[in-house]
């Protein structure tokens, strides 16, 4: 694969609230210009109020932006008629049809995507598969529990193998066998679908994803390929179980002039530590996610 | 294999029906529905009960004042006046049309049943579609359509489904009509109260489509349900209201000959809904399709309304 999935461009989208003669404007996204790369599973990170659902809406069609450009597979913005069958979108805080059951919703959702006959009954099992629900796929939704319902709209998503996945905070509502299940199933399309996951879950998306997006106040503030976020190809770290010269932590950290790789200077630290008479606890190689995202975002006050 | 960009007629109309049927499945199993089809069924059965005691006490005091046997069931001697003409004539005494002599040929429970499911489908079916989109909205459903299909395709498979409600809430109608027709009246056959209620279902239902566009137009404009039942109750009551002003008006006019104004309400009149009840029950075929294309046209009006803001708005 290669190129980009996904493109905005300067997009602007304000919503307005109170009646006419009090009417207060509220920027949601501000000139917010981003790239995901195709194939990539991409984390959509920022604080609350940053314009994560903003984004993920006109992405998905349900809201239409103000200014600027947006496009999707190279389609231009989503339009049904065009993008059907290609995006899947996990929306936020919609909730499902109370009477049908997940099988019948997702034969609807399905057909309406543009399969048909055996491949729809195919895409549907996939999906209940894919989330776990088979046993519980005739029960009208009321009847369901809140995770449940949760993976039934995970499953609209994922339903027909769309080319390009959104997900609005995937794994929220979900227990943690079920997250993991979700995410072995998530790591499985990387390179063959385009995943965006927008979630507060920074340690599942640092395992997840490829890529991230950083966003506040309606901006992109960073956009960069995960191992560069988080140093995983220039830093390290070696525990120890017991300190030794006063340290239990020993950063290694490469220099740009550094002609060494990573590895082989984990190995020659590795290597004199243990001369030194050092017992090796763990290697982790980078930095986490969240240190990164709370050295570029801060820490958060005031939001 | 997946859509990839098709657009065609067919898909179109692919679509709406899926939609359509999206619509009617969940409907039909929610307990709101299903209590609202028990009230239907409820009111129609009501209102034929009245009809029917109170037609066997003018039976049974008629009967009385002539010192004729009565019967335990009503409907023997006013089925026999009128297959002898003899209700006819007493209509065209006190100056009754060639409209009443039409429907004074019909089987009497036809008209009460058919004016009685005329009269209250509209309400219904208000109702009913008033909180069809705009429940989906609030509650953000929607939005599992609108990243599979268009908005049109939405509205008009909304429609579609609500239709599909009506027919449905008609046939309860005329079972139960045709069912207290054979069992609790004399002189009813059934294939006669069915095939006379069937008739008059297009016309029925073409008086009701002014309220499934005011309600379905309602449902895309408004955000809330409540929003849009109160935005279809103004609508639907407050066209009723000026129906009956106009009407007095006119009345009042045509005395005093201001022929402006009245080409003014005649015209208003034709966009009111009530104003086609009379056309839909004549006997003249011509007059029939124009009120059915007035009332397709008033709904059709409703619904493009609420689909020129459903379209454009954030979901």
């Amino acid at each position: 694969m290669g190129g980009v999935a996904v493109r905005m461009s300067g997009v602007q989208k304000r919503f307005v609230s109170g009646l006419p003669g009090f009417r207060r404007w509220s920027v949601a996204l501000d000139g917010m210009s981003l790239e995901v790369p195709t194939g990539s599973i991409c984390a959509f990170v920022g604080p609350n109020g940053a314009g994560k659902t903003t984004t993920m809406s006109i992405l998905s069609g349900y809201l239409e932006a103000d200014t600027g450009q947006v496009d999707l597979l190279g389609g231009g913005p989503f339009d049904p008629a065009r993008h059907r069958g290609r995006v899947g979108v996990l929306p936020q805080d919609a909730e499902l049809p109370p009477a049908s059951s997940p099988r019948q919703l997702l034969r609807i959702w399905g057909r309406l995507q543009g399969l048909s006959g055996a491949a729809v009954e195919r895409a549907v099992e996939e999906a209940l598969e894919t989330v776990m629900l088979r046993e519980r796929a005739e029960e009208p939704v009321r009847a369901l529990s809140h995770g449940m319902r949760r993976r039934v709209t995970v499953a609209s998503a994922l339903l027909g193998s769309p080319e390009l996945i959104l997900l609005d905070e995937p794994t929220s509502g979900l227990d943690p066998a079920q997250a993991a299940h979700l995410r072995g199933c998530l790591e499985v399309l990387r390179g063959r679908r385009t995943v965006l996951i927008s979630s507060h879950n920074l340690p599942e998306l640092e395992r997840l994803c490829d890529h991230a997006v950083f966003i506040d106040k309606g901006r992109c503030q960073q956009s960069a390929p995960m191992r560069a976020l988080t140093g995983a190809d220039r830093q390290a770290v070696i525990t120890l179980e017991a300190p030794l010269d006063g340290a239990q932590e020993i950063p290694i950290r490469l220099a740009d002039s550094d002609p060494r790789t990573l590895g082989e200077a984990i190995t020659q630290e590795l290597a004199r530590l243990i001369a030194a008479g050092a017992r090796i606890s763990e290697v982790r190689r980078g930095g986490s996610l969240e240190r990164r995202y709370l050295d570029t975002e801060g820490p958060g006050e005031g939001r | 294999m997946q859509n990839s960009g098709r657009n065609s007629g067919w898909d179109f109309l692919r679509d709406v029906w899926l939609v359509a049927v999206y619509e009617a499945q969940e409907a039909v199993r929610t307990r709101l529905l299903q209590v609202a089809l028990l009230g239907w069924a409820g009111i129609v059965v009501a209102a034929n009960g009245l009809f029917l005691w109170v037609l066997h006490e003018i039976e049974a005091a008629m009967a009385g004042a002539l010192g004729v046997p009565t019967t335990d069931r009503p409907g023997a001697m006013l089925g026999k006046m009128m297959e002898e003409g003899e209700l006819d004539g007493v209509a065209r005494m006190i100056g009754g049309s060639e409209n009443v002599s039409f429907l004074l040929q019909q089987p009497i429970l036809v008209l009460w049943a058919g004016a009685v499911m005329m009269m209250l489908l509209p309400e219904f079916l208000l109702i009913a579609s008033a909180a069809s989109v705009a429940a989906e909205v609030q509650n953000r459903a929607i939005r599992y359509l609108a990243c599979r299909t268009g908005r049109l395709q939405i509205g008009l498979g909304k429609l579609l489904g609500q239709v599909g409600l009506a027919l449905l809430a008609l046939g309860i109608g005329v079972g139960l009509s045709a069912g207290m027709g054979l069992f609790l009246m004399v002189g009813q056959p059934v294939g006669g109260t069915v095939g006379g209620l069937l008739a008059r279902v297009p016309a029925i239902l073409a008086f009701s489509l002014p309220a499934l566009g005011l309600g379905l137009g309602a449902s895309m404009a408004a955000r809330t349900v409540s929003g849009a039942r109160a935005l279809a109750l103004i609508g639907f009551f407050g066209s009723f209201i000026t129906y009956v002003w106009l009407r007095a008006e006119l009345r009042e006019s045509a005395t005093k000959g201001v022929a402006l104004w009245e080409r003014l309400a005649d015209l208003a009149m034709i966009l009111l809904f009530p104003s086609n009840w009379t056309a839909l029950w004549s006997p003249e075929w011509p007059d029939v399709l124009a009120a059915v294309a007035r009332c397709a046209i008033i709904g059709a009006g409703c619904f493009a309304a609420g689909m020129a803001v459903f379209s454009r708005r954030d979901l």
